[in-house]
């Protein structure tokens, strides 16, 4: 019998069939609930070496066909048979591989010929939070866009496992989910869990239709039907105790449900799984003081019971407490678990906002989703040994004064000590600590602009250096087939561009300063061709680094990296840690700005308008906070959910000194005089996201054009121009502006003439032509009427002439009527 | 005028009641006792004495009060209409600029201030020449300027209320002057293309989804894009189409008359009304196998009747027997009699209908039909005889209207306010009856005796266009374009929409503005391919070898000509006469120029 594989023995598979029908039943009838599809414990994530192994799977499985019918047609045709290595292509895994990697798509895990895209990305690395960000989302594939309403939407059972605040806006909502901060993925287990269950209580399922199956309850493991017992709690809880005793092992996951009278076991791959604390085992820390497993590991208080793993069926056996402090209070005997922290529900662009549960979603969602990943911070700690195609580093990143949670616990055991005797902690931060003024200034931070001050932009703030590398191969001379032209790195003089920089291997000096137009890399063919590599129009810089190598297929290849400085200008993006987007809008000098009486003159200029629609009050939080902390004071803590409150925060201003909302009186530093209404001031931590103006700035004059319809080209690195819609056009239509429109849809674009006979009113054409005399000249001619009398030259746009000439290729003819004008 | 220059403007004569009209306006002669502050002592002498004053004076109230009138009864009932010229501003500017004193009275005589706001208005001429129409043609252009003019500048109200000095009047008169010709439209405006802009910057704004009217009557009402598409491209069937119908005015007054009107403007079928219909075989006519009725054929066949013992033999046994529905019958205001009536009337005579009494239990409709002796080809036995009935059945329950228009599926009664002119009271506000329906037949709606055919409308363009002639779709059009978007709070300057219903009218047919409209009228090749549809409406031009005289924009955008629109309307020539007789000058050698 093919059904049911994985079970022995007709009669099991009958009760297993049986017990199918029944279900399916009872959810008809209503008695039982249909599964949810977008639980998670129906799902299971699919990580890199499951999808590797599929993979795999499927192009060894193409190989050896193909190596049978090699084998079989050798022997049908009576050949000698070779030896068998000599008929296993292992190039058709390779390249099936490689394939797989880089065009990303994936084999379908259980259609045969379909195909997944979008499985393989590139990962960014424009800041460390970016790549690990990257590294722990999760994708849904989803055949069709649109009806999947649901899928989009969280779930209660995403508490904990999966952020419910950071997931793309767009056409990925709600579909690419980003995993929590604590949030652990199940693996394959070697080890076999039955044994473990037998002792526990269980009785194997006989094969037979004749036992009483009717008061016991079923046990499931990983949805096979395994056996039955008749007390499920005891033994349920028999196992819980096995597993907190490191009996058990510590991915498994075991529900017991009352009302079906059944209790699963999972111990599959691909459940997100969660650790709580275990209410009963708390004493074991107090305990354990002077052990030797105190404060060593997670995994030895995984091993020691106190934290266990839970997947999201068992999560609904538990009652969580929110916090320890709920545990001492009046009903503390009710939970049976505990969270870590209650930061821990969100993933790890949340929770490193500081007071994100004061902010508007959307506002967190920006921060984690998008500027975290754009921002400019320390991306490698390696820059001189790496050539990145494109690679950011802020000049003086900073650690922001406020901690959270999640900022305090990344760290790992062997980075060296810092402070404190404490774990270091990876830095995720990108940014730094500005002084930030709410206030109008002159009105050039209006909408979203910011005014900052010149004298710090100076002084090096958020000044950051951009590594660009153009890399390009030769051909191996030494290789064994001869080309037409060997192509070689060497100084010629090239007519596309200028090589003054370039040393006589080809090669710039490093820091030489390279504009656009110039040559980076000079390479040159036998022949005397060139192939030289040139800037296109934006790029420029430093070169940084030449290096010379050779990759694995033998070529040759140069990289040189160009280095740009970008102190900030007029245009450049930054962002504050809430959402706060905002364009640099005037560079103010440092005595113009209102200074308070210690001397405090702001970094930053943000417009109090932003405030109100978009209800960030996490922004003006994380100020007064930063002013309290700068000034000494002991609150630190800016985790989302147990942010110290507004009272405790007025309190540390107060005792320093300052004023309790973080007010400051400022005098005007342009007049002298005192400011009459008081200015809201203190340090936050700001972001330089990496949209700069001169990424995008584009202009043009004359340039380029292409070739076809002779209009200019579009795209801002070949020197292209904006397009002038449609609806453009009708704005200078209404406005009357007919000369204006003449110029720029004629004379600005693509002017050209043609002749026009003047008796058959045809289009003449200019050819070379015999005259009297025997010389050729070139001039318009009429094929039609065959004479050179009465043509005239008009100005059309060149796609008139385009269009004239097509539809004459269609068979339709065009007659002009001219007249002088 | 231009649309720029236009503001809302309050006409306050409008709601003014009687008592507050004359006190604004009208001066007291009669009264003894009269001595007003705001008049010096000498026009005060001369108004009591000298009549030919007081005649001027009492003509311009005159004036006054019949514009008043006039606005309310003829052009709108709206007092606040978008004006150019915001005079309330231009008099306080007045007052403020040359530091009007309230107290103090003003230096002017009260003629001096007639005189001088008629002369105002001949100067506002809009519409140059003598003839009759442009006359006609100005008089139409500045009426509610006009009007909104001699009510701000009345005498009185200049002295009164303004206390303006003479300085401050002669500016304010001039300024009024300078503005209004400053707001007149530009010569070479191009108003199509701002007119466009205008309604689809609007229409991007409009819901997507049509609205459900929320109300009591729960009647659908299309809106937003979907209606405009409707209205634009002039479909001919429309989701939702409906008629206003007003009432005459004797007959809109109780709700009872309107009950009735709307009975009898409401189609009803057999169908409606009806609740069980069967076939039966019932071989004897003069008795039944029905025990229900048996007791109403009894009584019924004991009274004798004529026709039924003439054709006795002939009437077919098999029976069509209906029970309506007691509910719907009152709710229709039918009686069972009516419907025989109208049964007997469109069958002639050749069924024979037996209804019961309508204080019965069931109401019970039975009908035979009557096989008259001169059907040679029919078969005589009874088989062919009930697909027929089922035939007739059918036709009755869906076809035979008994009561309404076809076409008019619902009516709904609604309460509007409508603003009523009163000498008295000036604008007040009147609870009226009118009737909206849902599915529309104009022609047959405004026959109604009870109907004012003058004031009811339809909103489905076809439909008026084919009733009412093209100057009505016109008007209709633009109603329906205001509808729309007034619906969304949106406001759009009616000369914008003016404009469209113009284009869309002007052929003397609706011009729909899509490929069928465009592509189908009389534009040029170029036209019709640039608009859409390229392929076919260049070979159909080539085929006949159509001439395109590139009088558009876009023909001259493509030839990379200057438009002649706005700055292209005017070209600069050399004077001939004048290069004749110019002087050559010497360039400056710092030139350069060799």
């Amino acid at each position: 019998m093919y059904i049911f594989p994985n079970m022995g023995g007709l009669k099991k598979k009958a009760r297993f069939l049986a017990y199918m029908v029944k279900g399916l039943l009872m959810a008809y009838t209503g008695r039982r609930r249909c599964d949810n599809r977008d639980d998670f414990r129906n799902k299971r994530l699919e990580l890199a070496g499951e999808l590797l192994e599929r993979e795999l799977k499927v192009h060894i499985a193409h190989a050896r066909k193909r190596m049978s019918k090699a084998l079989q047609r050798d022997l049908y045709s009576d050949r000698e048979v070779r030896p068998i290595e000599g008929y296993l292509d292992a190039s058709i895994i390779t390249n099936g591989l490689q394939r797989a990697f880089s065009t990303g798509a994936w084999s379908h895990p259980y259609k045969r010929l379909e195909r997944i895209s979008g499985v393989v990305a590139t990962v960014g690395r424009t800041n460390p939070l970016q790549t690990m960000a990257e590294l722990r989302r999760t994708r849904q594939q989803v055949q069709y866009t649109g009806k999947v309403g649901d899928a989009r939407y969280p779930h209660p059972s995403h508490w904990g496992k999966v952020c419910f605040l950071s997931t793309p806006d767009g056409e990925n909502c709600g579909l690419v989910k980003n995993l929590a901060v604590t949030g652990l993925v199940s693996t394959q287990m070697p080890e076999n869990i039955l044994p473990e269950l037998l002792d526990s209580g269980m009785e194997e399922l006989l094969d037979d239709t004749s036992t009483d199956l009717g008061n016991k309850d079923k046990i499931f493991l990983n949805g096979d039907w395994v056996g039955v017992c008749t007390n499920s709690s005891a033994f349920v809880t028999d196992l819980r105790n096995k597993r907190r005793r490191d009996q058990l092992p510590h991915q498994v996951e075991i529900k017991l449900d009352k009302s079906l009278k059944e209790v699963r076991i999972n111990s599959d791959a691909g459940r997100i799984l969660r650790p709580l604390l275990v209410v009963e085992n708390l004493h074991k820390i107090k305990e354990s003081k002077g052990t030797k497993w105190e404060h060593s590991s997670f995994k030895s208080l995984l091993e020691n019971g106190v934290i266990e793993l839970i997947g999201p069926e068992e999560e609904e056996d538990c009652r969580t407490a929110w916090g320890v402090r709920y545990l001492l209070g009046k009903g503390g005997d009710k939970y049976t678990h505990c969270e870590l922290d209650m930061s821990f529900l969100l993933g790890l662009g949340c929770s490193l906002i500081p007071f994100a549960n004061h902010d508007h979603a959307k506002r967190v969602l920006y921060q984690a989703q998008k500027h975290s990943s754009q921002a400019i911070g320390f991306a490698t700690t390696n820059p001189n040994i790496r050539v990145d195609t494109l690679s950011h580093q802020l000049y003086y990143p900073q650690k922001p004064l406020f901690r959270t949670m999640t900022s305090d616990c990344l760290g790992k055991k062997w980075f060296p000590l810092g402070n404190n005797n404490k774990l270091p902690k990876a830095e995720f931060y990108n940014g730094q600590v500005a002084i930030v003024a709410v206030n109008v200034h002159m009105g050039y931070n209006q909408e979203d602009s910011l005014v900052m001050n010149r004298a710090s932009l100076q002084r090096g703030m958020f000044r950051s250096e951009h590594i660009r590398s153009y890399k390009s191969e030769v051909d191996n001379t030494e290789s064994k087939e001869k080309r037409k032209d060997n192509v070689n790195f060497g100084k010629i003089q090239s007519k596309i561009g200028r090589v003054d920089s370039l040393d006589e291997d080809g090669f710039p000096y490093v820091s030489a300063n390279l504009q656009s137009g110039d040559i980076i890399i000079g390479r040159c063919a036998e022949s005397g061709a060139d192939h030289s590599i040139k800037l296109k129009h934006t790029e420029r810089g430093y070169v940084q680094k030449v290096i010379l190598s050779s990759n694995d297929e033998g070529k040759n290849f140069a990289v040189v990296s160009l280095r740009q400085v970008r102190t900030p200008v007029l245009g450049d993006k930054f962002s504050s840690m809430h959402g706060q987007k905002g364009v640099l809008g005037f560079l103010e000098s440092q005595e113009n700005f209102p200074f308070t009486r210690h001397g405090v003159v702001p970094d930053i200029v943000i417009n109090p308008h932003a405030f109100p629609s978009r209800q960030t009050p996490g922004q003006l939080l994380e100020s007064a906070l930063g002013k309290g902390i700068s000034l000494g004071g002991s609150l630190r803590h800016a985790t989302p959910f147990s942010t110290p409150s507004v009272d405790d925060i007025m309190d540390e201003l107060h005792r320093n000194g300052f004023s309790r909302c973080g007010y400051e009186r400022v005098l005007n530093g342009r007049t002298g005089e005192m400011v009459r209404s008081l200015i809201f001031m203190g340090p936050t931590f700001y972001q330089r996201l990496h949209h700069m103006s001169e990424d995008k700035v584009k202009f043009r004059n004359t340039g380029p054009v292409h070739p076809l319809t002779r209009q200019p080209v579009a795209d801002r690195k070949r020197f292209g121009g904006i397009k002038f819609g449609e609806m453009e056009r009708d704005c200078l239509i209404a406005h009357g502006a007919s000369a204006n429109l003449y110029e720029r849809l004629f004379t600005l674009s693509d002017s050209s003439q043609i002749h026009i006979c003047g008796k058959c009113k045809n289009v003449a054409n200019v050819i070379l032509r015999p005259v009297s005399g025997g010389r050729k000249i070139r001039g318009p001619y009429c094929r039609i009427c065959e004479s050179v009398d009465d043509i005239v030259m008009v100005n059309v746009p060149y796609g008139a002439k385009l269009l004239c000439q097509e539809l004459f290729s269609m068979g339709i003819n065009l007659k002009y009527e001219t007249q002088p004008c | 005028m231009d649309a720029v220059w236009i503001e809302t403007q309050n006409l306050d004569s409008l709601k003014m009641k009687k008592s507050d009209f004359d006190r604004a306006f009208r001066y007291e002669f009669d009264n003894e006792n009269w001595n007003p502050n705001f008049l010096l002592e000498g026009p005060i002498e001369e108004l009591k004495t000298n009549t030919e004053l007081r005649n001027v004076l009492e003509a311009e109230v005159l004036k006054l009060a019949h514009d008043r009138s006039q606005l309310a009864t003829e052009i709108t009932c709206k007092s606040s209409l978008p004006l150019p010229v915001n005079l309330k501003r231009l008099i306080r500017n007045a007052q403020k600029d040359f530091k009007v004193d309230f107290q103090k009275t003003s230096d002017m005589h009260p003629l001096e201030i007639v005189e001088a706001v008629d002369r105002l208005q001949e100067r506002l001429k809009v519409v140059p020449g003598d003839d009759l129409v442009s006359q006609e043609d100005q008089k139409n252009a500045t009426l509610l300027f006009s009007i909104l003019l001699r009510s701000s500048l009345a005498s009185k109200r200049v002295l009164q209320e303004y206390r303006l000095s003479r300085e401050a009047f002669e500016w304010l008169v001039g300024e009024i002057e300078w503005r209004f010709q400053q707001s007149f439209v530009t010569a070479g405006e191009m108003i199509g293309c701002v007119a466009a802009q205008s309604i689809g910057e609007l229409a991007t704004q409009l819901t997507l989804e049509t609205f459900h009217c929320v109300g009591l009557s729960a009647k659908n009402v299309t809106l937003g894009v979907p209606r405009l598409r409707e209205i634009i491209g002039t479909a001919k069937t429309i989701q939702t189409p409906s008629l206003s119908v007003q009432l005459k005015p004797g007959s809109g007054v109780t709700s009872e008359d309107v009950k009735r009107v709307q009975c009898d403007l409401e189609h009803t079928t057999l169908r409606r009304v009806t609740h069980i219909a069967e076939v039966w075989y019932d071989p004897e006519p003069m008795n039944t196998v029905i025990e229900e009725d048996v007791d109403f054929i009894k009584s019924y066949f004991e009274t004798p009747n004529e026709q039924v013992s003439l054709q006795r033999n002939s009437i077919s046994p098999w029976l069509l027997r209906i029970e309506l529905d007691r509910e719907m019958m009152v709710d229709k205001k039918l009686s069972m009699g009516d419907i025989a009536e109208k049964i007997n009337r469109v069958f002639n005579g050749d069924l024979e209908c037996i209804f019961n009494d309508e204080n019965a239990e069931k109401l019970v409709l039975r009908i035979r039909i009557m096989n008259g002796e001169a059907h040679p080809g029919e078969i005589q036995d009874g088989s062919a005889d009930h697909v027929f009935l089922k035939k007739i059945q059918s036709n009755m329950l869906s076809e035979m209207t008994l009561h309404g228009i076809p076409g008019i599926n619902k009516v709904f009664i609604k309460a509007i306010d409508v603003q009523k002119f009163n000498e008295e009271d000036g604008l007040q506000n009147h609870k009226e009856w009118m009737l909206e329906t849902e599915g529309g037949n104009l022609l047959a709606a405004m026959c109604h005796e009870h109907v004012d055919a003058a004031r009811t409308t339809s909103n489905h363009l076809i439909e008026t266009i084919e009733v009412l002639g093209i100057e009505a779709v016109r008007r209709s059009l633009l109603d329906e374009l205001r509808v729309v978007m007034s619906f969304d709070g949106l406001y759009v300057n009616c000369r914008h929409l003016a404009l469209l219903c113009d284009v869309m009218t002007y052929r003397g047919h609706l011009m729909a503005i899509t490929t069928h409209g465009i592509a189908r009228n009389d534009a040029g090749p170029s036209m019709r391919f640039l608009f859409e549809e390229t392929v076919d409406a260049l070979c159909d031009a080539a085929v006949s070898a159509e001439t395109d005289h590139l009088r558009s924009i876009r023909e001259y955008n493509m030839l990379g000509q200057v438009a002649p629109f706005g700055t292209g309307q005017c070209a600069l020539c050399p004077n001939d006469d004048m290069l004749n007789n110019a002087n050559e000058l010497q360039l400056p050698s710092s030139y350069g120029w060799s």
